[in-house]
Parts: C-alpha cells; structure tokens; sequence
C-alpha cells in the first residue's frame, strides 16, 4: 500500500487525497474492519458487511445529542456496519449498505462547510461503520476544510489497513467500546475476538488524536460490561474521557434478547456511575 | 431525520437530536437544566423559521 507523507508534513486534505487511491485499492481484498474477509468488493463480492465499491449516506444533518463539547455538529452517517448488533439504534439503515442514497462528497462538503459558518463547531463522521467506506470517507475529507473539527465517530473494531489510512485525519476519535467480554459481544453482536480488537484500536486513537470513549449502558449487562470496560479504561487509559451512555431502547432486534427488551433502570443507572466514579474515570457529559 | 421514544411515564428518549427539535423538547421541560445545555444560543435564521413562534433565544 502506498501512503502519503506522515501526517505533519501534509495538510489533511492533501494527505486524504493521496491515501484515496490506496482505500480504493484496498477494496480488491477488503481488509477494513477486523473480520478481514478478504473479498474482492470491486468485483462485486459481498463480505460481513454486504458493502459494495460505492458508498450511500442516510443522514447529513447538524445534530445535538452527542458531547457537550463536539455540538452542534454537522453529522455525516454512512450506509451500512460491520457488527450486527441486535440492539442498534439505527438498525435499518446500518444492516443495510444500500440504505439513504450514494453520497456526493460535494455536496455534502459544501452541506458541512455552510454548517460551520452557521455555528456549527465539528463535522462528524460515522455510521452504520465509516471504516467501512474509507475511499468515499478520504474523498470527502479531502474536500473539507482543513480548520474544520472533525470527528471519526467509529465502533473500534477496524483494522491495521484501516487505521493506516486513517492516521492523523481527525482531531477526535470519538470509539464505542460496548461490550466487556468476548460473550457478550459474540451473543449480542455476531463478532468474535472483540476484546482484544477493541482494545488494539482505543490504544492507537489515544496516540494518534485526542479519544473519547462511548459506553452505552445495556439493560442486565452492568457487571459483564460496563464494569470490566471501566476497569480496562481506569488501568489502561488513564484519563481519557468517557461518556456512559444511559438512553437504550429496546430498538431493532433487542427484543431477541430477553433481558434487552427494557430500557435501563434508575437503579441501574444509579450502579453505572458508581462503578465510573469507584474507577476514576473521566465522565463527560 | 431524528427518532423519539415516549414511554408512558412520560419519559423522552431521543436519538439524531437536531436543534429544532431540541429547542422544542426543551420547552416541554424548561426546568431541565442538562438538557437546555443541548439547546444552541445561536440560531441561525433558516433554522429559527422552522421554530415554534413562541420561541425565543436562550439568554
């Protein structure tokens, strides 16, 4: 793979327009996102995430609800993920890579670039997964401002291709890290091997940009995965910010899952903060 | 495009909050301080035609 100069000494729409062509290439033995299946997207094959060559976006719109600190933010969400959460908020649309409609790197750009200057703070990136999309991602970074905030909101479970191409590109990598155990994470999640993936990609984004974790509180999954995501934060990345996340419904195929049917209690959330507060992290709101 | 959940205690879970509707939820429960904290002080004035018209920017 060839890839541009290191990040300082490119702007970063230079340096995602030069990685472009290598995303582009990548797709011929998609290794993205760590299920690494190896099939030939160009050609048509479909892997894990059922994604094609050409990317489609279901929503570009200046957006509230997350950090305090990255809104309002321009929201930029690609078609299409890698996980299979049964619980996911936007099920629909990230199950399915042909959901919304094919992205115009312009026109979202200009979308992003007029938000800006109408006081919008960031840009964000996300999905569905955007790692699996990076030709279309590199493209239309390379058309943003190089001023501009941007976010990679992304599920962490991306690969070393991945995260080659996405070096020194975003000023925040804003992560999920949803499940504690391996499990879990296969049970709730269909993905194998996500503790140690996870775990990989948190530790690279906490040195290539400044990293905010996600935990979202599942109903009946405290002490199997909020607690031992806590315990690996307080021991590991000391310091980084999290945001616990307490606002599950019981969305797409929760309801396959008995204890997922709900949303979370009072009491539950009230044990949440606890275990961040016995740990020491850094919530943010 | 945002989603809302209202559970029947009344209870509000939004996703893909836009500041229009953020705006109206806020005045639904004006005393909710964490939450007028999403609400933006600059409304840019395409987005304030779409306000309700007893709306007014946050001080």
């Amino acid at each position: 793979m060839t890839l541009c100069l290191p990040p300082q000494k490119c702007k970063r729409a230079e340096l995602a327009a030069a990685r472009r062509e290598a995303a582009l290439e990548a797709l011929a033995n998609c290794t993205l996102c760590a299920h690494e299946c190896g099939v030939n997207r160009l050609a048509g094959e479909r892997g894990v995430c059922h994604a094609g060559a050409a990317a489609r976006i279901f929503s570009a719109q200046v957006e509230v609800s997350d950090e305090l600190e990255l809104i309002p933010t321009f929201a930029i969400a690609f078609s299409g993920c890698d996980l299979r959460c049964s619980f996911c908020i936007t099920g629909a649309q990230s199950w399915n890579p042909r959901a919304g409609k094919d992205v115009d790197v312009d026109d979202v750009a200009t979308r992003a670039a007029r938000a800006l200057a109408n006081g919008a703070r960031t840009i964000m990136i996300l999905g569905g997964e955007p790692t699996i999309h990076l030709p279309s991602v590199l493209d239309l970074v390379s058309r943003l401002p190089d001023e501009a905030r941007l976010i990679w909101k992304t599920n962490a479970h991306g690969s070393q291709v991945a995260r080659e191409l996405l070096a020194g590109l975003f000023d925040v990598w804003l992560a999920d890290y949803k499940f504690g155990n391996d499990a879990c994470a296969q049970q709730l999640a269909g993905v194998s091997n996500y503790t140690a993936i996870v775990r990989e990609n948190l530790r690279w984004a906490a040195d290539d940009s400044e990293l905010i974790v996600r935990h979202l509180l599942m109903p009946g999954h405290i002490d199997c995965c909020w607690r031992p995501t806590a315990e690996w934060i307080s021991s590991e990345l000391p310091g980084v910010k999290v945001n616990l996340r307490a606002g599950f419904w019981p969305a797409w195929q929760a309801s396959r899952h008995p204890e997922m049917g709900r949303t979370i209690s009072s009491g539950e959330a009230a044990a949440a903060w606890e275990i961040g507060r016995e740990y020491e992290l850094n919530l943010v709101e | 495009m945002s989603e809302l959940l209202i559970m029947p205690d009344g209870r509000i879970y939004a996703h893909n909050l836009t500041p229009v509707l953020a705006t109206v939820l806020s005045e639904l429960n004006p005393d909710d301080a964490s939450f007028r904290q999403r609400v933006i002080t600059h409304v840019d004035s395409e987005t304030k035609k779409l306000l309700p018209q007893t709306w007014h920017e946050p001080h």
